[in-house]
């Protein structure tokens, strides 16, 4: 469904320093700055996958995603969506597709959400009967019945966030481009839009790229992950697989009874990584396959409270990440200079 | 080979495919428009007391002409000229430039260009509604002038339609000639400063300043070149019944031959901008 190779995007940057002296120079002689956004990735997405898209700020994860949805022009590269070269923006590519920008809106402010859907529904060509059933569907997944007829300017985030997603999935896209989409939501309406788009996924096999900062979403929505950095990918497999990779060890949370001592701390020690301490909390890493004897064991040395299992979050799995692929990456690039 | 074909609609059935979903189109975005306009009501009005000038040189000329016709022209020749010239300039508004260039620059752009439809169109159904909702308080304001005035401009039917024409082709001229300018924001920093230096140039030459048949005759001549006398000029003239019947073809013709050149100067530089566009900023 999804093709690149060897996709790369470089900015022309008009480079100027700060201060009058500087803009003057600027003036006489520009000078250009060029900045390799996105170099060289290749991936491929089959239909109905639901693929993470990870990377920290400025990484290329909307860079990429733009030239997928074919705003952004390539700058070397193949690249092919849902059958088509993204960036001939031919009508029938962009009615397949679809791209949501939490932090951009295609609603009009000043109108109610209804009358931005009418407008979609002609410009996607969509016929009256198949508008009110798609309509209906979403009306009823995202519950927005009441809220789609008011005013966009008075909708909280949420309530706009959910008419966003509407609006873009009207026109029923084999391939959705969610950039951000849960981003300044509360943990209630994350898990909404989370299940919202699984719900899609599942009803009409469409196939998903998300990016999200939010690790919990792309933890409960996707099996693999791309992961890029500086402009690379520097992963692409199974989220499980990194995990298992990356993060060998489950985390345990210790509720003791008494605070422990110093001798104490060190007796646990050998259990495994004590990662913190707070008052009446252990935070513990310890290897996952050791996990059933090592409970039994603590629990009969230690006047133990509570116990809680859980995986490393992934927010400490990527930084492991970045932290074995980063400098590897210096060297190589080192080396072919 | 039969087989296939046989799926496929026939010519006929996809023109009436393409002219239904055409005209829903249309509707759909006037409607849209129409009530965002709507939203923007007492804007209409400043921008249009802003649109004042050409009455502001009507009295200059007209405190000229006091001692008698200037070069021809006439107390009530200057109030005819400037009262018709207000309404064209006012029915000819485009600020594309104002719009695109923030949109294109702050990526405010990439929404519209998800869409299967050209951003061409949302500026169209946007600037056809401000003209809708325009049309019937200039007829007021006009008739109200006019009334003071004790005269009123020679009105007949068949000008009247050559007329509405010609203003529909200086709207388009102007219109597409806007969307160039705006395009440019993808190369530059600032393609307002272009929109000013039209405007001086279409202040100057379209006949806002001074009507054109005042200017020495070799300027009148190197301006009949350029499109400034057809999108202003031209439509008055045809208004007030004061060209012959060549001379109306001619200027529909030259005015065609602006709107084909700007709509393909314009789809050219679009389709170059595209490329380039995210380079700056977005």
């Amino acid at each position: 469904m999804i093709h690149v190779k060897g996709l790369s995007k470089v900015y022309q940057i008009h480079k100027k320093e700060a201060g009058l002296l500087a803009s003057l120079k600027a003036f006489a002689k520009r000078h250009y700055e060029y900045i390799e956004a996105v170099k060289s990735i290749s991936f491929d997405i089959a239909q109905g996958e639901i693929v993470g898209f990870l990377g920290s700020n400025g990484a290329g994860k909307t860079t990429t995603l733009k030239m997928l949805a074919g705003l952004l022009y390539p700058s070397t590269g193949e690249l092919e969506v849902a059958g088509f070269q993204p960036q001939k923006r031919q009508k029938a590519f962009l009615k397949s597709i679809t791209l949501v920008m939490g932090q951009k809106q295609q609603l009009s402010w000043d109108l109610a959400a209804v009358d931005s859907f009418l407008v979609n529904q002609a410009i996607y060509e969509i016929p009256d009967k198949l508008y009110q059933e798609r309509l209906a569907e979403l009306v009823e997944m995202l519950a927005i019945g009441k809220v789609m007829k008011q005013q966009v300017r008075k909708m909280s985030l949420g309530e706009r966030m959910k008419c966003e997603l509407a609006a873009a999935l009207l026109h029923q896209p084999k391939v959705l481009f969610l950039d951000e989409p849960t981003i300044g939501l509360d943990v209630n309406m994350q898990e909404v839009v989370r299940h919202f788009v699984q719900n899609y996924n599942e009803r009409y096999g469409a196939t998903i790229m998300l990016t999200s900062h939010y690790m919990a979403d792309v933890t409960a929505l996707a099996k693999r992950i791309i992961v890029i950095e500086q402009g690379n990918i520097i992963f692409d497999g199974n989220l499980a697989k990194l995990i298992e990779e990356k993060a060998p060890q489950k985390r345990l949370k210790l509720q003791v009874e008494h605070p422990l001592d110093e001798q104490a701390l060190q007796h646990l020690a050998h259990y495994g990584k004590v990662i913190e301490q707070q008052g009446l909390e252990v935070q513990l890493d310890i290897p996952r396959d050791k996990v059933a004897g090592m409970v039994a064991k603590l629990l009969q040395n230690f006047a133990i409270a509570d116990i809680a299992i859980s995986d490393i979050p992934l927010e400490a799995v990527m930084g492991q990440l970045f932290k074995d692929t980063l400098p590897a990456k210096d060297e190589h690039v080192s080396a072919s200079n | 080979m039969l087989a296939p074909q046989t799926k496929k609609p026939s010519a006929f059935a996809r023109l009436y495919q393409h002219l239904y979903w055409s005209l829903r189109k249309s509707l759909a975005l006037g409607r849209f428009s129409f009530s965002l306009t709507l939203n923007y009501q007492a804007e209409i009005i400043i921008w249009m007391i802003a649109g004042l000038f050409p009455l502001v040189m009507m009295f200059v000329w007209l405190s000229l002409a006091s001692e008698g016709p200037v070069a021809g022209y006439s107390h009530q020749d200057f109030i005819n000229y400037y009262l018709i010239l207000f309404f064209v300039r006012q029915m000819t508004v485009v600020w594309l430039v104002w719009e695109m260039d923030p949109e294109i620059r702050l990526g405010r752009l990439s929404p519209l260009l998800l869409k299967p439809l050209s951003p061409y169109w949302w500026h169209f159904a946007n600037h056809v509604t401000d003209k809708v909702i325009r049309l019937p308080i200039l007829l007021v304001f006009l008739t109200l002038a006019f009334g003071l005035a004790r005269q009123f401009p020679p009105f007949e039917v068949l000008n009247l339609f050559i007329f509405l024409l010609s203003l529909s082709l200086a709207f388009l001229m102007r219109f597409n000639l806007g969307f160039c300018i705006g395009s440019l924001a993808f190369w530059l920093h600032q393609a307002t400063s272009f929109e000013h230096l039209f405007f001086s140039l279409y202040t100057v030459f379209s006949g806002v300043l001074a009507p054109i048949d005042l200017f020495p005759p070799l300027l009148r001549q190197l301006i009949s070149f350029s499109p400034f006398p057809y999108m202003i000029n031209f439509p008055v003239k045809v208004f007030l019944g004061e060209l012959s019947f060549w001379q109306i073809v001619q200027g529909l013709l030259i005015q065609l031959f602006w709107v084909g050149f700007f709509a393909l100067l314009k789809t050219w530089l679009w389709r170059k901008g595209l490329r380039h566009y995210g380079a700056v900023g977005a």
